[in-house]
């Protein structure tokens, strides 16, 4: 009895300090965050976000035109920038964004090596360090009728990645039978944190649940979206058990996977063209289970793709998961099984 | 005794400056061809790996282990820190500040310069063409050095042997 006192003691010291440590690392993590996000701006961009207050986890997206103003969205918000870094709605206060501030911009974003990204600048978009992606725009290269590159880039959108633990949490249990991993599709129009969503369901698949043991998971990352990797490896924790090929197009990186690394799952991210869904039924025959996103915003518009045909024809997928923003982003809203039965609804 | 002394003294150190003149013809001879290597490892890193230019100047700085590694690791870390200067500028300043002390003549370092410049195009072919002119540039120009290099070592040890019997002469 008498030791009791010293104890509770000794217990609010241990919880002092581990609440410290806890803060320290969540404030260490937001400023590194910051770094990461401020660094890829020109000087003048950069010193004005410098200013802004605010959190840079909720940062969803900033846009930058030529001659525009500098616009950003947060917590699902569309706010102007003002010359003195601050969020507001009126259009007066808004700072103008310029060519040459663009051009130093994309310097910084391409690494001063645009040759290195000319597939991805082809395609619109460059995914950076932290999985970042930031769609590019402007005159188009044409040759024999094909986009060869893009000059003149005047209009930059910076998608930030986020990286939410947990957020899967709810899913879970609907993605396992057993020790057995559900073939799993996860549908949502953009925008409404699928690849979020994809990402913890990963990390926990991998490292295991109390249901369930971790697994053996392949991720052919095509657009360092997922894993968000830089120098190939994996900036996001995507788990113990996660074989990543980054910047590998998806028909070629899951043949590949299948081979080389035996994955118990394959996982992707928006699957788009014919030849990826060929190479999913090959890997579900090698016996791998699939966890994979598509846009979409029902299970209706997913049947009139010729894309999935095959595989919805023949009830391949075991769960179809329907995102959307009506709690927010990434709110579940409904799950269904093969048959298209509703097993939950948010 | 001393006179003697003295006059052999002065004999040897003009001969001893002009063959280190000579030497140093060679020296640069041998740093050229240490840009042509650095060049041709850049060249591969680009059209093998894309790889974006600070991670290949880090690599290919750690294996030169020389003046031009301790240039590109410099150029590489300063790219990364993206302080605002374009990589014209960060290359042109490191030229200037690590490569002072090399053999190379202002000639060839403004020959490097050029080459800055030139970096981080958009289009792949473009950049491997700019690195390929680059390399037969400083193929002709080590090619008419190596050709050069020895009547130049002559002339300046035999500079160095006349100079020495001149100041002899004169102080005698």
């Amino acid at each position: 009895m008498r030791g009791s006192p010293f104890l509770c003691h000794k217990i609010r010291i241990y919880t002092y300090i581990v609440q410290t440590i806890g803060r320290e690392a969540m404030n260490m993590q937001e400023h590194n965050r910051k770094q990461e996000i401020l660094r890829i701006f020109s000087m003048e961009i950069r010193s004005i976000l410098k200013q802004v207050e605010l959190d840079f986890s909720q940062l969803q997206e900033i846009r930058l035109r030529v001659n525009a103003p500098m616009l950003c969205v947060y917590r699902n918000q569309e706010y102007y920038v003002s010359e003195k870094g601050e969020l507001t709605r009126d259009c007066q206060k808004c700072y103008m964004v310029n060519k040459k501030e663009i051009q130093e911009t994309m310097e910084y974003i391409g690494n001063y090596s645009l040759y290195a990204y000319e597939e991805e600048v082809r395609q619109g978009f460059i995914t950076i360090q932290g999985g970042h992606r930031v769609g590019i725009a402007g005159k188009a290269v044409v040759e024999q009728g094909r986009v060869r590159s893009l000059k003149y880039i005047s209009f930059l959108n910076i998608r930030f990645s986020h990286e939410i633990r947990g957020c899967a949490d709810l899913l879970m249990p609907y993605l396992s039978e057993g020790e057995r991993s559900m073939h799993t599709l996860i549908v949502s129009p953009p925008r409404c944190g699928k690849t979020t969503l994809l990402r913890d369901c990963i990390r926990q698949l991998s490292n295991g649940t109390a249901d369930c043991r971790g697994k053996t998971i392949g991720v052919v990352d095509e657009r360092s979206e997922i894993g968000g990797s830089y120098l190939g490896i994996p900036q996001n924790d995507l788990g113990i058990r996660t074989d990543v090929l980054d910047c590998c197009p998806k028909t070629e990186g899951i043949l590949m996977l299948v081979r080389s690394m035996a994955p118990q799952i394959i996982a992707v991210d928006e699957i788009g063209s014919q030849e990826e869904a060929r190479a999913i039924e090959t890997a579900l025959y090698t016996g791998c289970s699939l966890l994979a996103t598509i846009h979409g915003n029902s299970i209706e518009d997913l049947r009139q793709k010729p894309t999935l045909k095959e595989l919805l024809r023949e009830k391949r997928i075991e769960r179809y998961v329907l995102l959307s923003n009506a709690k927010g982003v990434g709110t579940i809203e409904v799950i269904y099984d093969r048959e298209g039965k509703e097993i939950y609804r948010c | 005794m001393l006179k003697i002394a003295g006059s052999v003294m002065i004999f040897t150190a003009c001969l001893a400056m002009g063959v280190g003149k000579g030497k140093e013809y060679k020296r640069r001879i041998g740093e050229l061809l240490l840009v042509k290597r650095l060049l041709l490892m850049l060249r591969g890193e680009v059209k093998y790996a894309r790889t974006p230019l600070p991670e290949a100047f880090q690599t290919i700085g750690k294996k030169m282990e020389n003046v031009f590694g301790t240039f590109l690791l410099r150029v590489a870390e300063e790219l990364n820190q993206q302080e605002g200067e374009t990589l014209q500028q960060v290359w042109e300043k490191n030229l200037d500040q690590v490569l002072d002390k090399s053999a190379l003549t202002r000639e060839d370092r403004q020959q490097l310069k050029k080459l800055g410049s030139q970096l981080g195009y958009l289009d792949q072919e473009m950049q491997i063409s700019t690195i390929d002119f680059q390399v037969e540039q400083l193929e002709g120009q080590i090619k008419r050095l190596e050709e050069e290099q020895g009547k130049r070592s002559r002339v300046c040890s035999c500079l160095g042997i006349f100079a020495g019997v001149m100041l002899n002469l004169i102080l005698l």
